[in-house]
């Protein structure tokens, strides 16, 4: 036994020095910055895990458009090489996804999707040079957070606004919120909507859920007192429309997009109909919104499942590529952020992109009503 | 090199979580599954002090530690009431009401919003922020971690946790009152893993509820299990092992379409077998 | 005069009666024998004084006058009691030596965490150890012995209780010590149980084995249905009527 584990210490031991032989002689011998490799654009987001359907339609995305780029001969002759870590929605796991591809796979331009792990590597990225856009989340937050950091995203507070605005149009004055605690994204959107419902005056009472209950009532009865309720959620939320229906209640529902999953209409029961929800897609007249659409489903078979996932990350990428690259010709970080900021009216498949000088091209979502399953802009 | 001392940082860290469950579970026998809760309150407590009150990082590992050591002892004599898997469900339960608790006291923990902006240790004008020092210190707490756990299991006081984990009863009878034993190794293994959750805020430099859930706890215990139970040593290889294997995946030239649920197979397939072929784990005398 | 006493003892199990108000002595530095048909009572009286169950009625009276309605586990070697298991309890993940050094170290959670080992420890071990021909096997795990050897280190166990480092232990229950042993073992097992009568020690066995309870026993008391059937000397007590019928109809 003590034979064995010894063994066992000498091979780890073993593997723990050709590590550091590696790693340590890939830094000295290996300074890939050079001007005359591929491009590297990094991509760190969930691939997997709960939380998988924010990235892996983004990811397919982004592909397509550094194919679109390498197919013209790239930026000067250099490929762009794309480079994917999963994270799972994990800040840790950000933070070695991070690590990894700064450090050994000399990454200067990261796409970061998770809202934590953002946070957790954006000091690492001002001391390494390192420049982050975030495809999924753009708000007063990641303004504040870094200068190395911009975001080309749905702006989360609009959500809240646009709901709280609809809200107010109809004259309504209380409202009951039910948030889900699964990630970050649902309580900012809370927290937007009750600012802005009672900025005018509104009121607003909160609950929360955990991600995988299925029994809301103790929630539900609590807020019965208000007049709509507003359900901040995923598949879960059609389950919550129900059961407001079985106990007796008849209250109009606002949400996100996230009810036009066909698997929380089908929970909802018919409870969904005439819900309000705030919600991004792309301008039916958009053409290169439909062309990334039809390339999207060839590659994969079916359509985005999220369009605010997929279509803001395609264009940070075509807008790297076709704009701002082939003008600093390098990955550097501060060159890069400065030809971001440049850009005005860029006409991508979300619409026409503008920077804001803190690094922000927010996208904002629309009230929408839900008519017999389909979407209809209020 | 970077990524490498990134390795080493979290490999130090979840030494120190291994080594403090393994004292509970392992050598005492007490299905423990609350460490990430103590982990969670560690990181919390320095969180809120450092960011809010500019406390030096230092006391705030004493200022953790003291709060997990109190909870600990209250939680641990609320649970020694049971036995066995009883235990288990009760110790479940708490991580569970912990992690409610950092998701939605959020006037403390501005709930799944997270706590950024927390920065590195500092002591007498020596900063930590260069990760390589930081490591050089993570690692000298994980190896007084190692000390204290080595003494802990090799004294007369570890024999009756293991008498203990042997046969509860038995040992009573020879004139030990067990209650006091276990709430002590109870109490030192959440203080461990407060240390741990303290070093890990001031290195990821920012907390939320998520990485503290029941996950992480399982997490941990997969470690110790891996590794070894009842073997300090195996603890600490236990981590190495599972901190390097997912990162070692990132490697593998799987094609960009499933390289990620193909690294999550892998990884599953790898514990599967090595619980088959030697389910005392890498290290182990001791079956679970 | 009694080192031990039970007054009208009771202990019932879902509506069953164990033990049945059962009021005996235990005569102090005598060998008593415990015996009884199966089912009987005798370990169900063992478990009551050493504190494995409660008792539902009745009370303990020890030498000292104290009387008490409740003993604990961890408190039963306060009053000088230890004790076998008839289904042999060790310690089985830890070697031989440290199931008998984890009875002879201090009970106080602080001490023990700094006590470091001393000699005499190790010397008491090795001698216990070698009175019971384990010491070779010392560093064994418990759980790798013979059946004849895990009974001679659990009666090691607590031969090591009864020398003032643990607890100065001075009565001793053996729950069916001899069952499954080879003579030579038997013959081991019995050297102990006369070097604590030697010591002055007070010992009770629990034992099917008569021609035993002949050779070792002072004393003997006959349980049947969880009440006292009979007592007396071997002799006197299982030539009575009733002792013999309990037995045959068995």
């Amino acid at each position: 036994m003590a034979k064995n584990n010894s063994i066992i210490l000498k091979i780890v031991a073993g593997l723990v020095v050709l590590a550091v032989l590696y790693f340590g002689g890939n830094a000295v011998f290996n300074n890939n910055t050079s001007e005359t490799g591929p491009i590297k654009i990094g991509y760190i987001g969930p691939l997997t895990g709960p939380s998988a359907v924010l990235g892996m339609d983004a990811v397919k995305a982004v592909e397509i458009a550094v194919s679109e780029a390498n197919a013209k001969g790239g930026i000067d002759g250099r490929q762009i090489e794309l480079l994917i870590e999963d994270d799972q929605y994990l800040t840790k796991n950000t933070v070695s996804a991070y690590d990894k591809l700064v450090h050994t796979d000399k990454v200067k331009i990261l796409l970061v999707a998770s809202y934590g792990g953002m946070f957790a590597v954006k000091d690492r990225a001002l001391r390494d040079d390192v420049l982050i856009i975030n495809p999924l989340d753009c708000n007063k937050d990641v303004a504040d957070a870094d200068k190395n950091i911009l975001c080309l995203a749905t702006e989360t507070e609009s959500i809240g606004r646009v709901l709280a605005g609809q809200m107010l149009d109809e004259g309504r004055e209380t409202a009951g919120i039910m948030y889900s605690t699964k990630d970050t994204f649902m309580a900012l959107v809370a927290d937007s909507f009750k600012k802005a419902f009672e900025a005018k005056g509104g009121k607003v009472l909160v609950e929360s859920f955990n991600y995988e209950d299925d029994d809301f009532r103790t929630q539900i009865l609590k807020l019965k007192e208000m007049e709509v309720f507003v359900l901040l959620g995923h598949d879960e939320v059609g389950l919550i429309m129900k059961q407001v229906g079985t106990l007796g209640m008849d209250k109009p529902f606002f949400t996100t997009g996230t009810i036009t999953s066909p698997v929380a209409q089908e929970l909802a029961g018919g409870n969904e109909e005439d819900t309000v929800f705030a919600f991004w897609e792309a301008d039916a007249k958009n053409q290169k919104a439909k062309e990334f659409n039809d390339k999207f489903t060839k590659l994969v078979g079916r359509g985005p499942i999220l369009s605010l996932t997929t279509h803001p990350a395609y264009d940070v990428v075509k807008i790297l590529t076709d704009v701002v690259l082939p003008k600093t010709k390098s990955t550097d970080a501060d060159k890069v952020k400065a030809e971001l900021l440049k850009v005005v009216n860029y006409e991508g498949v979300t619409g026409k992109v503008t920077f804001s000088k803190e690094g922000l091209a927010p996208i904002q979502e629309k009230a929408f009503r839900l008519m017999g399953g389909v979407p209809v802009k209020i | 090199m970077e990524y490498l001392i990134h390795i080493g940082i979290l490999i130090g860290i979840y030494s120190i979580l291994a080594l403090s469950l393994n004292l509970t579970v392992g050598f005492t026998g007490l299905l423990s599954i609350t460490q990430a809760a103590f982990y969670g309150i560690g990181a919390y407590v320095t969180a809120i002090l450092l960011t809010s009150y500019g406390m030096n990082f230092f006391l705030s590992i004493l200022v953790g530690m003291f709060i997990s050591g109190v909870i600990s002892f209250i939680i641990g004599f609320v649970l020694s009431r049971f036995d066995g898997d009883y235990f288990a469900l009760g110790s479940f339960g708490f991580n569970i009401i912990v992690y409610s608790i950092f998701l939605n006291w959020q006037s403390l923990t501005r709930g799944p919003l997270g706590i950024p902006g927390i920065s590195k240790p500092e002591l007498f004008g020596l900063d930590f922020n260069e990760n390589i020092v930081f490591l050089g210190l993570v690692t000298i707490f994980a190896l007084l971690a190692y000390l204290l756990s080595e003494f802990i299991v090799n004294s007369s006081f570890g024999r009756v946790l293991k008498a203990i984990r042997e046969d509860e009863k038995v040992i009573q009878v020879y004139g030990y009152n067990t209650l006091f034993y276990k709430l002590t190794i109870f109490v030192i293994g959440a203080t461990f893993a407060s240390i741990a959750g303290a070093f890990f805020a001031s290195y990821i430099t920012y907390v939320d509820p998520s990485s503290f859930a029941l996950s992480e706890s399982i997490f941990i215990l997969a470690i110790i299990i891996l590794g070894g139970l009842a073997n300090n040593k195996g603890a600490v290889l236990g981590a190495f092992c599972l901190i390097i294997l997912p990162e070692l995946l990132r490697f593998v030239g799987f094609s960009s379409d499933i390289a990620a649920q193909m690294r999550q197979v892998t990884y599953g397939l790898i514990l599967v077998l090595l619980m088959l072929y030697r389910p005392q784990g890498l290290l182990g005398e001791y079956k679970l | 005069m009694p080192i031990l006493e039970t007054k009208k003892i009771t202990k019932h199990f879902d509506g069953v009666y164990a033990i049945d108000g059962l009021s005996v002595g235990f005569e102090e530095g005598k060998i008593t024998g415990l015996i009884g048909p199966n089912g009987s009572g005798k370990s169900t009286l063992i478990n009551l004084l050493t504190g494995t169950f409660p008792f539902d009625k009745g009370s303990v009276v020890f030498s000292s006058s104290e009387e008490v309605k409740e003993l604990l586990p961890y408190e039963v070697s306060d009053y000088g009691i230890t004790r076998t298991f008839q289904d042999v309890r060790l310690f089985e993940q830890m070697p031989v030596i440290d199931n008998i050094l984890v009875v002879l170290t201090k009970r106080n959670v602080v001490s023990s965490l700094f006590e470091k080992h001393k000699k005499f420890h190790l010397d008491k071990a090795e001698e216990v150890l070698k009175k019971v021909n384990l010491w070779e096997k010392r560093d064994e795990l418990a759980v790798n012995l013979s059946y004849g050897q895990r009974k001679l280190l659990e009666i090691g166990r607590i031969l090591a209780m009864s020398d003032g480092f643990g607890n100065n232990s001075n009565i001793f229950f053996f729950d069916e010590p001899f069952a499954g042993l080879f003579p030579e073992m038997r013959k081991i097992v019995i050297g102990v149980i006369e070097h604590l009568k030697q010591q002055g020690k007070t010992v009770v066995l629990v034992e099917h084995n008569i021609d035993i309870i002949r050779e070792l026993c002072d004393h003997v008391i006959v349980l049947d249905n969880g009440k006292l059937l009979a007592e007396g000397t071997p002799d006197e007590a299982l030539a009575k009527r009733e002792v013999m019928d309990a037995y045959l109809g068995e």
